[in-house]
């Protein structure tokens, strides 16, 4: 089993960049996901480590080994495609032995092979039947079986779950794991679903427009998104972002938003004040923002709030059964979310509210290049 | 189908009845009637056309089957009382038939396979592979379907009498070894295969020779089928180049054969339409058994392909 | 296989190198797969449609002496406008054209009665389906020579029926010549036709007729309001294709009249008979030459529309 590495890789088709000097290093049986919005250059990236697509500049290497110029075939890599790519007029059986045909393989060491992978998957049954006798769970299988008997360096996996319906979706998003898991590969997976990204991968890197924004752990995205991007896009529903001027002392600062200010924390002041912005964007996620009443300043749980806060008006109330957006308006019309538990009095349409934020839990980012501000 | 009907007829006046309005009951039976009536005048009008369609091939077939001197006899006999199937054996032996139909099917079949597989190489190359001059070779391969072959065979004919081709298999069948429109059919159709199966297949080390005979071609049956039939009616019909090419009775075809046959005398006549109806056996059984390729051969460049 | 001996590391410009031969490896082996799917193809076409046709352009410069082994003489032009200028091809393009009209309009209305005829759920339909369809079985000459025999002045039912026993064949009759062989033309060609109007037919959705139908559309109306337009591209396409078929027929020529009755200004001598006659009995290959080439070009004006309606077709699709 190998690393993949990609070495300041470019790629552009005639006068677009689809990747954009992109650095990045899968390691051994590690499951990386490649996650961004369609147009990001994450499954041209896919496309360069398979071979499929040749890079404009930069290095390619599998297992350590420079794979620039090697065919696709010689790479050993197996790839999982988004429409599963399964032959249509043959049985599963054909179809997972495929690949073998074309390595010196005698008939009885492959039909070892193809039955283990069938019996890995699930598929012992299925193995004399078309793929058009199968539901759409068990042709991502036996697209998955036909990967697996090659024994490959590294999986890579182009949007494998996006033809499935949700819940089969959510059930084989485990079991996905689960098999890198059993397997011990290295697998780099490509979807523009970041629940995807964040419930499967080892590390997720997030691209756009061809460039890496940030790579690692999903709870360390979560937690310090390294740019507005990331921070809007990771999350649901996405952190709300505002920006303002930095007005006060080095030791106590405060950011003024619209119709209000918020007090930073000393810690905080201390480190916006470090960057030398004298504007800057604050970013606090739905769970850390409070829905206070305009006039007492009660919460919307129904806890006792405090009367400060940013005013902002609420436009509408989704309710999820197991907690509740509340969508406000300030008064320069930025949209803010607050995420709310269900308990409390639901915030009437239109009423006038204000919002209390958690000062303890602010990212702050710098306005000129959206990047992450750190202490 | 009668008595079915009859006992719906019953039900329905049944109801009537109970109903007991005259009125209504009256106004069913019309309905049924002229139903009736325009299901009758339907069938009527289908077979008075079907008749007329057959009506020569019937002749023929009864002609076929008549003594010559019956023939002659006027008023014309219109249904065989006396049938001499021996016209048949005639026609295949003394008629060249068999030597005809031999001739036929060996140059049919070398242009059929020719065509199809000169159309699927050419197609291939144009879907699958990335070369110099492809769209201009694409459009020279288009424009012949721009020149009929009438135009062209003054040279043609000469040029396959300087190769000694003039009776031969090779020069019946050679010059129709390929077709701008086999290739065009096929890249329309090798265009709809997903581009992820040729990709893969790439990935697992398939070179295009093995991806074209385990992926492409299985998967465009239809189409190649279709060509085949397309090809093969094509071949089969011609005409006017066997004239040209092949005077030689080992060499001549079931299409120019009959030429010969029809400028027989009176006497030999049961034998030219026991051999009409031989020559016209092979397509008819071919229409019956590939009813449904054929119909997408022929349709293919009408409707959507 | 440079990979192996690859040094420790190798600099960008290396890398590059190493990809750019891949590359040209890769295209130099697809372009030798091109040419080797391509070439039998190509040497077909070279060798039997261009070069063929552009020697026609030669050819017509040329006129062809009276006996073979002579030489050739320049003519220039003048041989082109002597043949284009000639009664005989006046009368031929006319004959064609007059044959066209005979078949064309007639076939495709015929074809089209039949199809809608049968495009009904009755029990035993397909059986009249495959008698409509059965004609396509038939070849040009095996269609002649049924009506050959019909239409026989001695055997033939048609002279006894219409009451000319005794007279000549209606095949050596000036004016019911061309008629005849567009009456084989039809015949033999109705199995096609139905065939094409029939898959027309069905490709229209069931849901468009009803939509009308609830509109309170009767069937008359139906047909003409809703079925016929839907059928229009294929109506057209039938009728270019016949219209192109019209200016290549030959084997019905040959076998029922030979260009008759009336010589080299038969009445029945279509462009493409008289290009064979010219050539092959009076084996002038000059004017044969620029009888090819005016037929090439009325057919390329045909082509071109057809071409036409194709490009149209993929706007109305897509």
């Amino acid at each position: 089993m190998g690393s993949v590495v990609l070495e300041e890789v470019t790629k552009r088709f005639g006068d677009t960049v689809a990747v954009d000097d992109l650095s990045l290093e899968v390691r051994d049986e590690e499951f990386l996901v490649l996650v961004g919005p369609s147009g990001c250059g994450k499954s041209t990236a896919l496309r360069m480590i398979a071979g499929l697509d040749d890079p404009t500049d930069g290095v390619v290497r599998i297992d350590g080994r420079i794979v620039n110029h090697v065919e696709p075939k010689d790479r050993d890599v197996a790839m999982v495609f988004q429409d599963y790519a399964l032959y249509p007029h043959m049985t599963v059986r054909r179809n997972v032995e495929f690949p073998l045909r074309t390595r010196s393989m005698d008939r009885d060491e492959r039909q070892r092979v193809v039955t283990e992978a069938a019996e890995t998957l699930g598929l012992g049954e299925f193995l004399d039947r078309k793929p058009a006798q199968l539901s759409g769970g068990q042709r991502q299988r036996v697209a998955l079986a036909r990967a697996i008997v090659r024994r490959p360096e590294a999986f890579l996996m182009d949007e494998p779950l996006s033809n499935l319906d949700a819940k089969l979706r959510v059930a084989t998003r485990t079991e996905l794991v689960e098999l890198q898991r059993r397997l011990g590969t290295t697998v780099v997976y490509v979807t523009h679903d970041q629940v995807e990204a964040m419930t499967m991968g080892s590390r997720i890197a997030i691209l756009n427009e061809g460039a890496l924004e940030q790579i690692g752990p999903p709870p360390e995205i979560y937690r310090r998104p390294a740019s507005v991007f990331v921070a809007r896009f990771i999350g649901s529903p996405p952190m709300n972002t505002a920006a303002g001027p930095v007005r006060g002392e080095p030791g106590a600062l405060r950011v003024v938003l619209p119709g209000g200010e918020i007090a930073l924390t000393p810690h905080d002041s201390r480190t916006v004040a470090g960057s030398g912005c004298s504007e800057i964007v604050v970013g606090i996620r739905p769970e850390h923002v409070t829905v206070n009443d305009a006039k007492d300043g009660a919460t919307a749980d129904g806890a006792a709030g405090d009367a400060s806060g940013i005013p902002a008006s609420v436009l509408s109330v989704e309710a999820l059964g197991y907690e509740r957006h509340v969508i406000c308006r300030l008064d320069d019309g930025t949209t803010m979310i607050a995420r709310i538990s269900t308990d409390g009095p639901e915030p009437p349409a239109h009423s006038a509210v204000r919002l209390g934020f958690d000062t303890a839990r602010l990212h702050f980012f710098d306005p000129a290049t959206t990047r992450r501000i750190d202490g | 189908m009668s008595a079915d009907t009859s006992a719906l007829d019953s039900a329905v006046s049944d109801v009537a009845t109970q109903v007991s309005d005259p009125v209504q009951e009256r106004r069913i039976r019309a309905t049924r009637r002229r139903h009736r009536i325009g299901v009758v005048l339907r069938y009527t009008l289908l077979t008075v056309l079907a008749g007329i369609v057959l009506f020569p091939v019937y002749m023929t077939v009864v002609n076929s089957l008549l003594p010559a001197d019956v023939i002659v006899a006027r008023p014309p006999t219109l249904w065989p009382e006396v049938r001499e199937w021996n016209h048949y054996a005639t026609a295949w032996t003394d008629g060249h038939l068999g030597l005809y139909l031999r001739t036929s099917i060996i140059v049919t079949a070398i242009i059929t396979v020719g065509q199809v597989a000169t159309s699927i190489l050419a197609a291939y190359a144009f879907t699958f592979l990335d070369f110099p001059f492809r769209r201009t070779i694409f459009v020279v391969f288009l424009a012949t379907l721009m020149v009929p072959f009438e135009v062209t065979i003054i040279t043609n004919f000469q040029t396959i009498s300087d190769l000694n081709w003039l009776n031969s298999y090779q020069g019946l069948a050679v010059p129709f070894l390929a077709t701008g429109f086999g290739a065009f059919l096929l890249r329309q159709s090798f265009l709809t295969l997903p581009r992820s199966l040729e990709e893969a297949a790439r990935l697992d080390g398939y070179g295009h020779w093995r991806f074209l005979a385990r992926v492409v071609v299985p998967l465009s049956r239809p189409a190649i089928g279709a060509l085949a039939v397309f090809s093969f009616l094509l071949a089969w019909n011609q005409y006017l180049w066997p004239l040209l090419i092949a005077d030689d009775e080992q060499y001549r075809t079931v299409q120019v054969g009959l030429k010969q046959l029809s400028q027989s005398n009176l006497a030999e006549f049961p034998i030219t339409f026991a051999g009409t109806i031989l020559a016209a056996l092979p397509l008819l059984i071919l229409l019956l058994v590939f009813s449904k390729q054929l119909v997408r051969g022929l349709t293919a460049g009408a409707v959507k392909g | 296989m440079t990979a192996l001996a690859e040094p420790t590391s190798p600099s960008r410009e290396e890398i590059r190198a190493w990809m750019e031969r891949a590359r040209r490896r890769r295209r130099m082996r697809q372009s030798g797969l091109a040419l080797l799917m391509l070439s039998p193809s190509l040497v077909i076409f070279a060798v039997f449609v261009f070069y063929p046709f552009f020697r026609n352009f030669q050819l017509a410069f040329y006129r062809t002496p009276p006996f073979p082994g002579l030489p050739k003489q320049w003519a220039g032009v003048d041989q082109i406008t002597d043949v284009l200028g000639s009664a005989a091809f006046r009368n031929s393009v006319w004959v064609t054209v007059k044959f066209a009209v005979l078949t064309v309009p007639v076939g495709i209305a015929l074809g089209l009665v039949l199809a809608v005829l049968a495009h009904q759920r009755l029990r035993g339909i397909t059986v009249y389906r495959t008698i409509f369809s059965s004609t396509v079985a038939t070849s040009v000459a095996v269609a002649s020579v049924v009506f050959l025999t019909l239409l026989n002045p001695q055997i033939g039912l048609v002279n006894y029926y219409l009451g000319r026993e005794g007279a000549q064949s209606l095949l050596q009759d000036p004016t019911w010549a061309l008629p005849m062989v567009a009456l084989v033309t039809i015949w033999q060609n109705l199995g096609f036709t139905f065939i094409l109007m029939s898959a027309a037919l069905q490709a229209i959705p069931d849901e468009m007729l009803e939509a009308a139908e609830v509109d309170g559309a009767g069937p008359t109306r139906r047909f003409l309001r809703v079925t016929i337009p839907l059928l229009s591209p294929t109506i057209f396409f039938a009728f270019v294709v016949g219209t192109i078929s019209a200016w290549q027929a030959f084997g019905q020529i040959d076998l029922l009249t030979q260009g008759g009755p009336g010589g080299s200004h038969g009445a029945t001598n279509t462009l493409t008979y008289f290009v064979f006659t010219d050539f092959f009995e009076r084996q002038n290959e000059g004017t044969a030459a620029v009888l090819s080439i005016a037929l090439f070009f009325i057919v390329l004006g045909l082509t071109l529309l057809q071409l036409r309606y194709f490009e149209r077709r993929v706007h109305y699709e897509r």
